[in-house]
């Protein structure tokens, strides 16, 4: 494997491990960018990354947040994305766990904000076959384009969440801030006017396979994490056999290579995105 | 009731929850956070199963700690048919044939599976091959039933044994295996789909003729 040269993926942010996977004094190696990393974890709780083949390039940038461990390899221009909801104290916390992906980071993130695939591959939980169709959503760009927004989204979903009691329908917004993090701020059943948070960091390991580090905050009061995990790992899993069979692994980003309909503005907006953003690793930029 | 400990993911507890809908037998689900808790691993479970894997039934003060036994527990007991787990004498020796193999000779489609869920590694080069020599067997044997008209691992009627080798094998792509070599798995993957009360678990997909 090598290690990308790509300086647009080298100089962002990227989950490598959520914190307590990694005992004190223990340590652990991954991929990341192509590179071999050694993470070590003192007994003082503080973590250390080295490269493992270094190669004359600088050592990686290493910080905890979210309870996530963050790794930069190159010289970011931003900080790692900010979620003050994580800071609230009115939402559960759960860690899905990790999930592996035979794929780019770039198709589970597409894959994540996809709205109409819910009633064929979630069918019964996020979605239905009598209600397929998907209503009228908006697409913006934050903090000067530097985020990426699909607003009111919304979807009959007959079973929206491990507390969900009957069907409803759910308004949903996405937020993808970096080209590997997309966050959901969906309705919640349990507190009215209130959103739960699902979001995934993923951890490209090279152009066509990842690592999706991923958590939830959620109004949640009645279900043990078990019963909601399950929940999750359930419609993740039903993604993750899709995502199999996507070919090609990276996401094309050429209009010439698609044939979208309205139900996929995001998608769109997220590849023309993507595109002007410089980067190249996980894209497929064959123009035909 | 019974009660089944239970881990969403877990094809070993799809083969209960599957039997038991063909069946129409209602059991408790006791979730088990086996990814990424581990819970099923703690001295706690080993309380409950002391070779720590899943799933277990539980059925009053009776329990059972293996997917096979499991079936065959079912079978025996909410089965009047006798179809499931055949009494005929060369019958019930190939189902539980078939059950041997899919413990023995279909466990590396399952580790490849979880360990490639769980992103804890990928299948090397002679796992592959041992993969795909085992999902040979079951290609030969299910091609050589149809032009006798069998249509079932044993016999004409589907068993425990289909139970317990479909899941491992239609799941295999989860686990970097693919099966685009295996015609007659798949024609057989229909007809266990097709059977009544048939469930699916995540990876699985329903047979959607005449439903959309």
């Amino acid at each position: 494997m090598t290690r990308t040269t790509d300086l647009v993926a080298l100089n962002d942010w990227y989950v490598v491990a959520f914190t307590s996977e990694i005992p004190k004094g223990h340590s652990e190696t991954t991929v990341l960018l192509g590179q071999s990393l050694v993470i070590y974890r003192g007994w003082d709780g503080e973590f250390q990354c080295a490269l493992a083949h270094g190669d004359g390039h600088p050592p990686p940038l290493v910080r905890q947040k979210y309870g996530f461990l963050w790794v930069s390899l190159g010289r970011p221009d931003h900080d790692i994305v900010s979620v003050p909801e994580f800071s609230e104290h009115e939402r559960r916390f759960i860690h899905r766990g990790r999930i592996g992906v035979p794929s780019s980071g770039q198709r589970v993130i597409e894959n994540f904000f996809d709205l109409s695939h819910f009633s064929f591959v979630h069918t019964g939980t996020l979605g239905g076959y009598e209600s397929a169709e998907v209503p009228k959503y908006s697409v913006e760009f934050r903090e000067q384009e530097r985020e990426l927004w699909a607003v009111g989204c919304s979807f009959v979903q007959p079973k929206a969440s491990a507390a969900a009691g009957a069907a409803s329908t759910i308004y949903y917004d996405y937020r993808i801030p970096s080209p590997f993090i997309s966050i959901i701020y969906k309705d919640s059943l349990v507190r009215p006017g209130r959103k739960d948070l699902i979001g995934l960091f993923i951890q490209p390991h090279d152009e066509e396979s990842c690592t999706v580090h991923s958590f939830a905050l959620v109004h949640d009061e009645q279900n043990v994490s078990t019963h909601i995990l399950h929940f999750y790992h359930e419609i993740f899993a039903q993604d993750r056999s899709i995502l199999l069979h996507q070919t090609p692994k990276k996401l094309p980003v050429s209009p010439r290579r698609e044939i979208p309909t309205i139900s996929d503005a995001s998608s769109i907006a997220y590849r023309r995105w993507l595109d002007r953003s410089g980067l190249q690793f996980g894209l497929d930029r064959a123009s035909a | 009731m019974i009660q089944l400990y239970d881990y969403i993911l877990s094809a070993e507890c799809y083969k209960v929850r599957l039997l038991c809908a063909l069946l129409g037998v209602k059991f408790q689900p006791i979730k088990v956070n086996v990814h990424p808790g581990g819970d099923h691993l703690k001295p706690e479970f080993a309380l409950i199963n002391p070779r720590r894997t899943i799933p277990v039934l539980q059925d009053g003060a009776h329990r059972i700690c293996d997917t096979n036994t499991i079936l065959i527990h079912i079978a025996r007991r909410h089965d009047p048919s006798e179809q499931w787990l055949p009494r005929d004498e060369n019958m019930f020796d190939d189902t539980l044939g078939w059950l041997g193999f899919a413990a023995k000779e279909l466990d590396l489609l399952q580790s490849l599976r979880m360990n490639s869920i769980t992103a804890a590694g990928s299948a090397s080069r002679t796992e592959m091959e041992q993969a795909h020599a085992a999902l040979t067997i079951v290609e030969d044997h299910l091609a050589e039933g149809e032009l006798e008209r069998r249509h079932w691992l044993v016999g004409k009627s589907p068993t425990i044994a289909d139970i317990a080798v479909f899941p491992p094998t239609i799941l295999a792509p989860d686990g970097g295996v693919p099966l685009e070599r295996y015609p007659a798995l798949w024609r057989w993957f229909d007809r266990v789909k097709k059977l009544h009360g048939f469930i699916v678990m995540p990876g699985i997909f329903p047979n959607l003729s005449g439903v959309v």
